[in-house]
C-alpha cells in the first residue's frame, strides 16, 4: 500500500468526521447571527464541493511535507508552529486574502495555501463564478498534483535516512 | 541570604541548560515562538491597510497598544505560561515531590519549566515597540515615561495572575467538571447580573440629560 495515498485517504475521513463538530457549528452561528449571502443557482454548490475536497487534499499534501521535516530534525515542535500560524495568515483563515495589500496577496498567491481556505470560500459564496471559478479550481488541482509529487520525492528521500530506532 | 535565594537561581539554569541542549530543536522553537507574534502583528497590519481609524486609533496608535499588550502576555506566558500543565503534574504526582521540599509550592512550579522559546514572541513585542514608538506623536513628559514602563510590567502582572487562577482552578477540574456543578449556573446567573445592575445603576446615575 502506498503510504502517501493510505494517509490522504485517512485524512479525507478525518475532514468528513471534523465538519461535524468544527465546521458546522460555527457557520450555522454564524448564519443565525450575522445571515449568509449565500448563492441561488445551484451551480457554485457543484463547484464549491469540488473546490473543497480538492482543498482538503491539497491540506494534506502540504501537511505531508511539513511532516516530513521529522525524517532529518526528529523534534517538529517548532516547524510545525511556524507552519500552523504561517498557513493560518496565507490561507485566508485569519483574515481574507483580498484584504491583503498588493505584496502579501502577491506572496501568499505565490503558495498553494490559499488553495486551502480562500478558493473554497470565493466558490460557494459566488464570488468567483463561471470560467473564473474553474480556473481557480484548475490552480488547486495544479498546486494538489505539485504539492503530492514533491512530497513523494521527500518521503523516498526521507526513508533512504531513516534508521528505524531499536530495529 | 545568599543561601536562602540559591535554589530560586539554581532551578531555572537547570531549566534553561535542558532547553538549550538540543541546539537546533531550541532555534526552531524560538523561531516558532517569533512566527506567533509576527502573524499577530501581520493581522493588525492587513487591517489597517484597508482602514486608516479603528476607534479612534490610527495604525500607529494601534501598534503602540498591540506591542505593550503583547509584551505584557508574552513575559508572563514566559514566566508561568507552564502553569496550564498542571493537570498534568497531578496526574503524575509531580506535584507531591515539590510538596516535600521546603521552598514555597507556586514558586517551585513558577522556576521548574520557564519557557525559554517564548523570549521569541517577546523580542518581536519589544521590536515592535521601539519601531512605533516615534512614529506616535506624543508629547513626553516623566508621567508619561512612566506610565510607558508601568503600563508592560502592570499588564504582565495582571496576565501572570490570570494563568495562576486558572492553575488554582485545576485542582478541582483534574478529573473533569463535577456534575453538581451544573446546578450552580442560576447562581452564576444572579452574581453576573448583580454586577451588571450595579454597573447600571452607576451609569444611569452618572447620566445628566440630553440637554434638550
Amino acid at each position: 500500500m502506498d503510504p502517501q495515498l493510505a494517509y490522504l485517504a485517512a485524512d479525507l475521513g478525518r475532514a468528513v468526521y471534523s465538519f461535524i463538530p468544527r465546521g458546522a457549528p460555527p457557520l450555522l452561528a454564524g448564519g443565525v447571527v450575522f445571515g449568509l449571502a449565500m448563492p441561488a443557482t445551484p451551480l457554485p454548490y457543484l463547484l464549491g464541493g469540488l473546490s473543497l475536497l480538492l482543498a482538503i487534499m491539497v491540506s494534506f499534501a502540504c501537511r505531508w511535507l511539513a511532516n516530513l521535516a521529522a525524517f532529518w530534525l526528529l523534534d517538529l515542535r517548532g516547524v510545525m508552529m511556524i507552519y500552523t500560524v504561517g498557513s493560518g495568515l496565507l490561507s485566508g483563515h485569519l483574515l481574507p486574502v483580498h484584504w491583503f495589500p498588493g505584496w502579501l496577496a502577491a506572496v501568499a498567491n505565490a503558495t498553494p495555501f490559499p488553495s486551502i481556505i480562500q478558493t473554497p470560500i470565493d466558490i460557494v459564496t459566488g464570488r468567483e463564478a463561471g470560467v473564473e471559478a474553474l480556473g481557480i479550481i484548475g490552480v488547486q488541482l495544479g498546486w494538489l498534483v505539485v504539492m503530492l509529487t514533491v512530497g513523494r520525492f521527500v518521503f523516498a528521500a526521507g526513508t533512504r535516512k531513516l534508521v528505524v530506532q531499536g530495529g | 541570604m545568599a543561601e536562602r535565594w540559591g535554589p530560586y537561581r539554581v532551578l531555572p539554569a537547570s531549566r534553561v541548560r535542558s532547553q538549550t541542549a538540543y541546539r537546533r530543536s531550541f532555534v526552531l522553537d524560538v523561531l516558532g515562538s517569533v512566527s506567533i507574534g509576527i502573524v499577530e502583528f501581520g493581522e493588525v497590519y492587513i487591517i489597517f491597510a484597508n482602514v486608516d481609524a479603528l476607534g479612534g486609533l490610527d495604525f500607529a496608535g494601534v501598534a503602540l497598544v498591540f506591542a505593550l499588550a503583547n509584551l505584557a502576555f508574552a513575559v508572563a506566558d514566559l514566566a508561568v505560561g507552564h502553569l496550564d500543565q498542571l493537570p498534568r503534574y497531578l496526574r503524575t504526582g509531580t506535584l507531591d515531590a515539590f510538596l516535600l521540599r521546603p521552598l514555597p509550592v507556586l514558586a517551585q512550579l513558577v522556576t521548574s519549566d520557564i519557557s525559554l522559546r517564548r523570549l521569541g514572541r517577546a523580542t518581536v513585542a519589544l521590536g515592535i515597540l521601539a519601531a512605533v514608538l516615534p512614529h506616535n506623536d506624543i508629547a513626553w513628559t516623566p508621567a508619561r515615561v512612566i506610565l510607558l514602563v508601568a503600563a508592560p510590567l502592570a499588564g504582565t502582572a495582571i496576565f501572570a495572575a490570570l494563568f495562576v487562577l486558572a492553575g488554582a482552578v485545576q485542582f478541582w477540574l483534574v478529573e473533569g467538571l463535577p456534575q453538581w456543578l451544573g446546578w450552580c449556573t442560576p447562581l452564576a446567573a444572579v452574581g453576573i447580573w448583580c454586577l451588571a445592575l450595579l454597573g447600571w445603576r452607576t451609569g444611569l446615575r452618572h447620566y445628566t440629560g440630553a440637554g434638550s
